[in-house]
């Protein structure tokens, strides 16, 4: 075993030198060809940039676009070349390395000497007694290093709360019959219980008890329980809602929706980010943006839950107005074409914000809101007016009436679905079955207003001004109107009187009878889109800017 | 010439681990930002390797595993295995890119076990032939033919006796590592072991930059401690490990009858040869039995213990899941937009999907991360109560043996033992040992 003598280690040896000069030189050279790799790319250039800046001030000089694009190339080329020899060289390297392992192992083994382990007896019970401990301290570093993660890397999603022990109850059918919950009332049809203010002039303050700027804009109808009016505002970037003190006006408190997502929404100004009306069901009330984003509130401002639809895919922005069931809140998500399957109506728990049920339909994007009569909910859509059960969402019964953009809703009067939509019909539908009754073409259809019926006449709304009013029982027009001016509240009727308010402002009045016969008009000096709602003989009127309360001084 | 040995054999580990990083770089460029005409050609799928590859790895798989199991117990050669480990390394590494490997396997057979997802054949087969193996000839895929053992013992250099409670403390982490794997897999999570692999960025030089350093320090880290993956964190060598004790036949240092000249006995750099009990200070005969006692009376309360806890971090661990992870992203976004969002949560604000859904469906996955995070629990309170009793069971040995479970059948031993050497005519005559003269 004498060492130097042996001719195989020597030659190990000298194998093992060679291989670690190459391995030497080949790192060498692959540090410096990344050196300039990172150096030299069409990322960091400085030429190139200073190139683009001149291209900049130069837009049309061809030849500075020549120059650009054969430097650029270059810098490619260059690069993906460097990158070719950093590969190989890797591969050299390693085959380089390899015979450097093998020299190395070979003049190991050939300088081995076998050797006695020192020391004497080994202390088995010290050495398992240590064993023991190096488990038992090993498993408690898992423990705790795993505990720390859990305490750390939890990720915070949004969790489903348990509110329904100390969720507020809603409020009861009959109390909420006697408020305006919704758009157009509990019921979705504009009849108001009871009188109303016969007169007002918002110029010169007549019966205007009192008038609140709305921080945020919106198209979306006041709803109203007893002490708290609401509305909904949205400028695309905040999502709010809004209590005022339905007594004085003041601003009782403003809470925002976060938005889900940074993505812009599709919308025009007609319809905005706040188009729909929101819900109250007199413990807490909901909202839904253009957004996708629907929130509850109590009636404090606090936020209980929100939740996020997705994102919206309808032409003019999404604009259907929310409805309430049993302390359910329904939402009609009709979005994209009929083809694309994203349509649903969507049940969710008003307490916890879990979903109910929901049901999928086979519609397109639409305006309309959902009306619920009775247990059933009735929606129009493209092309469907359908009818679900609002417990289970199941679908009772549909009639393909619809066409071209459907924004007027359903109205449901004595077990009769009215519906009228522009380019399309109006029609009654027995409630229970769905079957047609009557339908005709007759009249400027509505193409955005919702109808109006009192059981004995239906009167129609086009956008333009022109009211058609037809017999309910019939179908057969009555008579036409034109109110030169253009429209977008849905109007209402009290003690068979119809309140019929323009964009400008103006409020018509005149009876649903057999001819038309305007009573007087009133105007408030603001643009108006929102529906009217009417409370204990006070209305509540959502101006461009301001909230208007009006009742009897 | 033995000075220069140690130098050079640090430079090319460093060689190595630099080649490695010095490799590992951007080779995209965004196009140039006017245009010119060019049309920017279609991405198209490449053509995924043609089956005859998984053929031929199968059957090469199936040679190595023979030859080194004839190596080991026929050969009793360090000088074959050996060098059955540098081709192991040559072509299931850096030919075939460490891919596919029966550790990675682990993975897929758990997703087909929990998910249902599918099994390729060949995974199956490369998941199942070292297992087969092992029943009948100890660990020899570790010895010569996985290439991840076989690139660490080729940085083997002056390994130190790692002391035991060191070992045993370490030697939970490829327990938990398993346990974590099986849980990910079985939950539809990431493949751990695939994505935290060290030695396969080495193979494809190229790779997070992260993982070639954690790569490069348990090579250097192997030239003092033989095999650290292997012996402390590898999954499939947990597997390995309870299986072989039970094999048919396991590696001996000797030959013929030991004649206890203790040459062998710091041979093993992986710790695995146990000592004849003669060799140790003499135990009491009831020594222990109160320990064992306690400790199978507190086994089940310890196994009950970490399941509870497993299940409490079932949510941090699903942290790692991508759904889990978006949904996390989503819902602090919802609470305030984030300023620099990633990509995946700007295709999910771009493909206008709903948050509550994605939220829905991330309850339902953590709900299963929560029971597979109690498994996982009870699985290392299992194993730390088995431990703790294995070090408290006296055992006898009446020679040096190569432990079934911790021996690698890397055949280094055989070499140290004079009897082996006799056989191989090295040596002529055994060497008088004291007390056997």
């Amino acid at each position: 075993m004498n060492a130097a003598g042996t001719p195989s280690r020597r030659a190990a040896g000298i194998t093992a030198l060679v291989a670690g000069a190459v391995c030497l030189f080949i790192i060498t050279t692959m540090i410096m060809a990344v050196q300039q790799d990172r150096r030299l790319t069409p990322l960091n250039s400085p030429e190139i940039a200073r190139l683009k800046t001149d291209l900049a001030e130069r837009p049309n000089d061809d030849a500075l676009k020549e120059l650009i694009r054969r430097r650029d190339h270059a810098l490619r080329t260059g690069f993906f070349s460097r990158q070719e020899a950093i590969r190989s060289g890797g591969w050299l390297l390693v085959a380089a390395g390899a015979a450097l392992v093998i020299a190395l192992k070979s003049y190991g083994t050939l300088s081995k000497h076998p050797t006695l382990p020192d020391g004497g007896r080994v202390d088995m019970i010290r050495e398992n007694l240590l064993a023991r401990w190096g488990v038992a301290v090993s498993g408690l570093v898992v423990v705790g290093v795993c505990g720390a993660w859990m305490i750390t890397a939890r990720p915070q999603l949004p969790v489903e709360q348990a509110l329904e022990s100390a969720a507020a109850p809603a409020a009861d059918a009959d109390a909420l019959s006697k408020n305006w919950v919704s758009f157009r009332g509990l019921r979705g049809d504009g009849v108001v219980q009871g009188s109303i203010p016969e007169t007002w002039d918002g110029k010169t303050g007549q019966n205007i008890l009192w008038k609140t700027p709305i921080p945020l804009p919106g198209h979306g109808s006041p709803v109203v329980f007893e002490g708290l009016a609401f509305v909904a505002g949205s400028d695309g970037k905040v999502q709010e809602v809004f209590a005022f003190d339905s007594t004085t006006g003041h601003l009782k408190w403003r809470s925002a929706v976060p938005r889900s997502s940074s993505q812009e929404i599709k919308t025009i100004d007609d319809t905005g980010y706040a188009a729909n009306s929101p819900v109250t069901d007199g413990a807490r009330v909901y909202a839904l943006f253009a957004s996708g984003d629907l929130a509850a509130f109590d009636y404090s401002g606090k936020r209980l839950w929100n939740k996020s639809m997705g994102s919206t895919d309808s032409t003019y922005g999404y604009a259907s107005s929310l409805a309430l069931h049993s302390g359910n809140v329904i939402v009609q998500w009709d979005q994209g074409s009929e083809s694309d399957r994203k349509s649903a109506l969507i049940c969710f728990d008003g307490a916890t914000g879990k979903q109910v049920w929901r049901t999928a339909r086979p519609v397109g994007a639409a305006w309309s809101s959902p009306v619920v009569v009775d247990g059933v909910i009735y929606t129009t859509g493209l092309p469907f007016v359908m009818a679900h059960d609002a417990a289970t969402g199941k679908e009772l019964w549909r009639a393909e009436l619809m066409h071209g953009d459907v924004a007027p809703s359903p109205v449901v009067v004595n077990g009769i679905v009215y519906v009228a939509n522009d380019q399309s019909v109006a029609a009654a539908l027995n409630a229970k079955a769905g079957q047609v009754i009557w339908k005709t073409e007759e009249g400027r259809l509505p193409d955005m207003v919702s109808p109006l019926c009192d059981g004995k006449y239906l009167l129609l709304t086009h956008g333009g001004g022109a009211l058609t009013c037809l017999d309910a029982a019939t179908g057969a027009q009555v008579w036409e109107q034109d109110q030169d001016a253009s429209v977008q509240a849905s109007p209402i009727l009290a003690n068979g009187v119809v309140y019929w308010t323009g964009l400008d402002g103006v409020t018509s009045v005149f009876a649903l009878k057999d001819s038309y016969e305007r009573i007087r008009s009133m105007p408030l000096g603001e643009k108006v889109s929102a529906s009217v709602a009417a409370v204990n003989g006070k209305l509540y009127i959502r101006g461009k800017d301001n909230l208007y309360c009006i009742g009897a001084k | 010439m033995n000075a220069q040995a140690p130098i050079l054999k640090r430079m090319v580990a460093f060689a190595t681990v630099a080649c490695a990083t010095v490799a590992f770089g951007e080779e995209r460029f965004p196009p140039p930002e006017f245009r010119a005409g060019h049309i920017v050609p279609t991405d198209t799928l490449t053509v995924g390797a043609g089956s005859w590859w998984n053929y031929l790895d199968s059957s090469l798989l199936i040679v190595a595993l023979a030859l080194v199991a004839w190596l080991a117990f026929h050969r009793r050669s360090r000088r074959g295995v050996f060098l059955l480990g540098i081709g192991a390394v040559a072509w299931f590494g850096f030919v075939r890119k460490g891919c596919v490997c029966p550790i990675g396997a682990i993975q897929n057979v758990a997703e087909a076990a929990f998910v249902g997802t599918a099994l390729p054949w060949v995974v199956g087969l490369f998941f199942a032939l070292p297992l087969l193996f092992v029943f009948f000839f100890g660990r020899v895929f570790c010895s010569g033919v996985c290439p991840l053992g076989a690139l660490q013992d080729l940085f083997v250099w002056k390994p130190i006796q790692v002391p035991r409670w060191l070992e045993a403390g370490l030697g939970l982490l490829a327990y938990l590592y398993l346990g974590l794997a099986v849980m990910y897999a079985a939950c539809g999570g990431p493949y751990i072991i695939c994505q935290y692999d060290p030695f396969v960025p080495l193979f494809r030089l190229n790779g997070p930059s992260y993982m070639l350093l954690i790569g490069g320090i348990l090579l250097l880290t192997g030239l003092f401690v033989g095999r650290p993956y292997c012996r402390f964190l590898c999954p499939y060598g947990v597997v390995l490990r309870l299986i072989s004790p039970f094999s048919g036949r396991k590696v001996t240092i000797t030959p013929a009858e030991c004649i206890d000249c203790r040459l062998c006995e710091k041979s093993c750099p992986f710790g695995a040869i146990r000592l004849p009990t003669h060799h140790s200070r003499p135990v009491p005969a009831l020594y222990g039995k109160r320990s064992l006692i306690a400790l199978l009376f507190a086994s089940p309360l310890i196994i009950a213990a970490l399941a509870i806890g497993g299940w409490f971090c079932g949510d941090g661990f699903s942290r790692l899941h991508r759904e889990v992870e978006l949904a996390r992203q989503v819902a602090a976004n919802q609470q305030q937009a984030i300023a620099r969002p990633s990509d995946e949560l700007k295709q999910f604000l771009a493909a206008g999907d709903s948050a509550d859904e994605l939220f829905a469906h991330v309850r339902i996955v953590q709900h299963r991360f929560r029971a597979a995070a109690a498994g996982v629990g009870a699985w290392m309170g299992l194993v730390i109560c088995w431990k703790l009793i294995a070090y408290t069971i006296r055992r006898t040995r009446k020679e040096y043996t190569a432990d079934a479970g911790t021996c690698l059948a890397c055949a280094r031993c055989f070499d140290s033992c004079p009897v082996e050497l006799k056989r191989k005519g090295i040596i002529l005559e055994l060497p008088v040992v004291e007390g056997n003269a």
